[in-house]
């Protein structure tokens, strides 16, 4: 397999895709842009055959991932089964990051506290960022994980550029014509929209300052 | 205590990030323009205006959805 390119700024972000998780997910996206980062998701990763290539090259391409087990709980459907893609793409890092510790570096969140210890022994000893399921439990996860050299951005205006990227996600779904946030184009939308909002954030602070 | 990361990158702005998610200048343009009338609604001084004078109970009343607006009054009815 090729070594691909290490984007410095670039967060892999391993989260579950569905409905529940929505608010969390624009959670993500805003801290992790306020943050600086760039946040690449498998959204978008065609199901076939090269997936899993795939999906190990955006993370060898990132330097840093995040990786959220809030949600590995057993599906509704029959046979009942518990989601294991955040798990195995979690490995995938975790591996990645042994062999080149210099290229990547990964952060384990999760909603509730010695749960994915206890789940994944093997972790035993590495500490993992509890959200507690809240959007400011995630900011403030984020917060903790990463420490940025510049401005250090605060929990209450994230929250602030939460509010108002959910109340503009709305119009961007609509206009990317998508059924729901969990597709590539809405994602890259939510990106910029989320980067801009804080841009605007921080040029009003310094104007009234 | 969990592991922190100290970031050694800069912020970019939100046209080098469209340019590098390969978003369009059109989409671009539409994202910014949506951004920017959901921040002219959030500061609008029309919004705090109308809310001026009334009481909390009112002011919550605003805010409720319609799905909660319609819970409400249906405690009201039985």
């Amino acid at each position: 397999m090729p070594k691909s390119r290490v984007e410095p700024d670039a967060c892999f972000l391993n989260i579950p895709y569905d409905q529940q998780f929505e608010k969390l997910y624009l959670a993500y996206i805003v801290g992790l842009t306020a943050l600086g980062f760039v946040p690449r998701a498998t959204l978008g990763v065609p199901k076939d055959a090269r997936r899993l290539n795939r999906i190990f090259n955006l993370i060898q391409t990132c330097h840093y991932s995040v990786h959220d087990l809030s949600r590995i709980q057993l599906d509704r459907k029959t046979p009942r089964a518990p989601r294991f893609n955040m798990p195995f793409e979690l490995g995938l890092a975790v591996a990645w990051s042994t062999l080149n510790p210099r290229s990547h570096s990964w952060v384990g969140c999760d909603a509730v506290h010695h749960r994915p210890v206890k789940s994944i022994s093997d972790l035993n000893g590495t500490d993992f960022h509890i959200h507690g399921g809240t959007v400011k439990g995630v900011l403030n996860a984020l917060c903790n994980a990463f420490v940025s050299r510049g401005e250090r951005p605060t929990v209450p205006g994230m929250f602030r550029a939460y509010l108002l990227l959910r109340q503009a996600s709305a119009a961007l779904q609509a206009a990317a014509g998508a059924r729901d946030l969990f597709q590539a184009r809405v994602f890259a939308d939510l990106v910029v929209a989320a980067r801009k909002l804080w841009e605007q954030r921080s040029l009003t602070n310094k104007l009234l300052v | 205590m969990a592991k922190q990361i100290t970031l050694p990158f800069t912020e970019k702005t939100a046209s080098e990030l469209a340019f590098r998610l390969g978003v369009s200048k059109s989409r671009q343009k539409r994202i910014f323009a949506i951004v920017e009338k959901q921040q002219a609604k959030s500061t609008s001084p029309a919004r705090w205006r109308s809310q001026k004078g009334k009481t909390n109970t009112a002011k919550k009343a605003v805010t409720l959805t319609s799905r909660a607006r319609a819970r409400s009054n249906a405690k009201v009815t039985r």
